[in-house]
């Protein structure tokens, strides 16, 4: 039988005297051999039964609770003609609107092309960005030759570098990839710069200290420390990218998702605007969970190494 | 003397006829002050010439001036959120909104769109490019403004007549002042856009005119395609205001056409006041007002037709009366 504090205890009821190993991993909160920490948590003996599972999905609608809401006020708002419902529909009629898109494929189609365009400039950005971010950060002199043109260029919209991108990039889809690789690259150039810079000191004397330098200090000590900064960034900047979608299909698009609601406003086809917007969101969301458990992922593997 | 009850009835209700009334005459004497909407700054219209000649004070209206909408939807947008009151656009911009439950009503066709003496807007392409009709654009890049107008209308009546339908042809968006750019520049086949800007370009060489509005939609449509609107719950609120407005239209207009040169001298000070080039003022024709500005059961059947041959509409689902009036037209005989 386990106990309470989940010392073992024989059937008699008398504890048996502590073994090794069984101590460790029971109750104890010291460090195990590999440095894991045991786990004293009383719910690693209760039977993964239903409670769990309805505690888990009672917490999962507590979560969706403000989406919820969220929803019953823009279905009830232009329904008592709060708002007019010609140009904010009622949240079923957008939902509607959406499946009828989803189910022709023409969704689809759109879809395609605006992940295609996030997916080159954002790539682009991460490639040439978080490099260049390091070298700005790791290099003071560089820092300083480089930082007015960054900061002048960081205050600098997207929208208002429209015909300087025509001239020089025309109207076809490497504008609109620039566009997005525009709106992406700030937030990873400044989280890349701060992370790099904020790097603990004691970490970089103490891998001098053995001997670590130069590349290997980078790489092995500098580079994942920095990345929670780094990671913040990108996050931002994936985010950024869909945003700028709308205003990088205003020219020369004829077919994306911010074209989509472009066309659709000019046509008087709300609810289809309303559904691409409401696309954009969707995706944006997912690639930024899908960023977050990447960084989840990476982060366990920084921790093993930090505790070693 | 103590007042007897039937003197005291007789006061009571002169005094409660005249609190009805004298609310009722103040609202028909007072200023009403309208929002007017401007589609692009480039566009001068006649709701810009009558507010230079003063016409609007004469009828006891005050025009303010709320900003560019940025294209014909666009500002069928902001009057229909109460953020504008009047305005003009065209007509199939009204089918669409109306279609998508907009409550406005087209009350005045104004001038034609383009008439003997003004083409109206233009597909325009380079010199030397080998596209000489519709089958030639198939498979090539049209530029215009903005979708949703006369641009994209009489794009797809011209490609329609030709035999090809709009998917066959790439539409881009670029907005007016890079139109020039990126048809010299190579970057497009074709580009619709209207006077100046069309003039001015073929003025400058190389480019000339694949085909005109005037071409396109035929003397008596080109004449129907255009039109201005209040909601309409002004019509319901207001009525006077609405008659006062349309005779506000119809005198500028009138003057307009008796007086070309010095309309195109207004116009010229209109560009200067939106900080616009008054220079291209010289381009500007004078404008011919077919039928006193009325429109015609035909005129918006035309589109209709359109929207169904499109799928866009069902049969019977809107008939001209759903988008016009002339009703409010002084010359309008019953």
């Amino acid at each position: 039988m386990i106990g309470q504090d989940s010392r073992p205890y024989n059937p008699d009821g008398q504890f048996i005297a502590a073994q090794p190993g069984i101590r460790e991993k029971s109750g104890d909160k010291l460090l195990g051999e590999k440095g894991q920490r045991s786990g004293a948590d009383k719910n690693q003996i209760r039977p993964a039964s239903k409670k769990n599972l309805f505690a888990r999905v009672l917490a999962g609608i507590k979560g969706m609770a403000i989406v919820m809401i969220f929803f019953a006020v823009w279905e009830v708002l232009p329904r008592t003609g709060l708002v007019q419902a010609m140009f904010l529909p009622p949240a079923t009629t957008v939902v509607r609107a959406w499946i009828d898109l989803l189910s022709s494929g023409e969704l689809l189609k759109h879809i395609v092309i605006s992940l295609q365009r996030v997916a080159a400039g954002f790539g682009l950005s991460l490639a040439i960005i978080i490099p260049l971010g390091c070298l700005i950060g790791w290099y003071r002199s560089f820092e300083r030759f480089i930082d007015p043109l960054v900061q002048a260029f960081r205050q600098t919209s997207a929208l208002a570098l429209f015909p300087i991108f025509i001239l020089f990039f025309g109207i076809g889809e490497f504008s609109k990839i620039g566009m997005v690789f525009w709106a992406a690259q700030w937030p990873i150039l400044l989280g890349t710069i701060s992370g790099i810079r904020n790097v603990d000191p004691l970490l970089v004397d103490v891998a001098r200290t053995l001997g670590i330098k130069d590349l290997k200090l980078f790489i092995r000590i500098i580079l994942p420390a920095a990345f929670p900064s780094i990671m913040t960034g990108i996050r931002l900047g994936a985010g950024a990218s869909f945003l700028v979608l709308v205003a990088a299909e205003m020219i020369g698009a004829k077919s994306g998702l911010g074209f989509m609601i472009i066309n659709a406003q000019y046509n008087f086809e709300i609810p289809q605007m309303y559904s691409a917007i409401l696309t954009i969101s969707l995706l944006g969301m997912a690639v930024n969970y899908l960023l977050v458990w990447i960084e989840k992922k990476a982060m366990a593997w920084k921790e093993e190494i930090v505790a070693a | 003397m103590k007042a007897c009850p039937f003197q005291k009835v007789l006061v009571a209700t002169l005094l409660l006829v005249m609190t009805g009334i004298a609310p009722g005459a103040m609202a028909a004497q007072q200023p009403a002050t309208l929002k007017y909407i401007i589609n692009n700054l480039g566009d001068i219209v006649v709701i810009d010439l009558a507010i230079e000649k003063g016409y609007f004070e004469e009828q006891g209206i005050k025009v303010e001036t709320v900003g560019v909408a940025g294209g014909g939807a666009a500002s069928i947008q902001a009057i229909l959120t109460n953020n504008a009151d009047i305005g003009g656009a065209a007509i199939p911009a009204y089918v669409n909104a109306i279609k998508a439950g907009g409550k406005l009503k087209v009350i005045y066709g104004g001038v034609a769109m383009a008439h003997a003496k003004d083409p109206g807007y233009s597909l325009i392409v380079r010199d030397g490019s080998n596209i000489k009709n519709a089958k030639d654009l198939i498979g090539k890049t049209v530029a215009m403004g903005a979708r949703g107008a006369m641009w994209d209308y009489g794009t797809k009546e011209y490609l329609r007549k030709g035999g090809v339908a709009i998917e066959q042809v790439n539409i881009l968006i670029v907005p007016p002042p890079q139109l020039e750019q990126v048809l010299r520049s190579k970057q497009v086949d074709a580009i619709m856009i209207g006077s100046p800007i069309s003039d001015k370009i073929i003025e400058g060489g190389g480019a000339h005119r694949l085909a005109s509005l005037y071409e396109i939609l035929g003397p008596n449509s080109a004449g129907g395609g255009f039109g201005f609107i209040v909601q309409e719950g002004l019509i319901k609120r207001n009525p006077d205001l609405v008659r006062r407005l349309v005779a506000v239209y119809e005198k500028t207009d009138q003057w307009a056409v008796k007086h070309p040169d010095e309309a195109r001298k207004l116009v010229a000070h209109v560009l200067q006041k939106r900080n616009q080039n008054p220079a291209i003022a010289k381009y500007w024709k004078g404008p011919y007002l077919r039928n006193y500005g009325l429109l015609q059961d035909s005129d918006i059947q035309f589109w209709l037709d359109w929207f169904l041959r499109e799928g866009k509409i069902k049969e019977g689902e809107l008939k001209p009366s759903d988008i016009y009036t002339n009703a409010f037209n002084p010359y309008f005989k019953k």
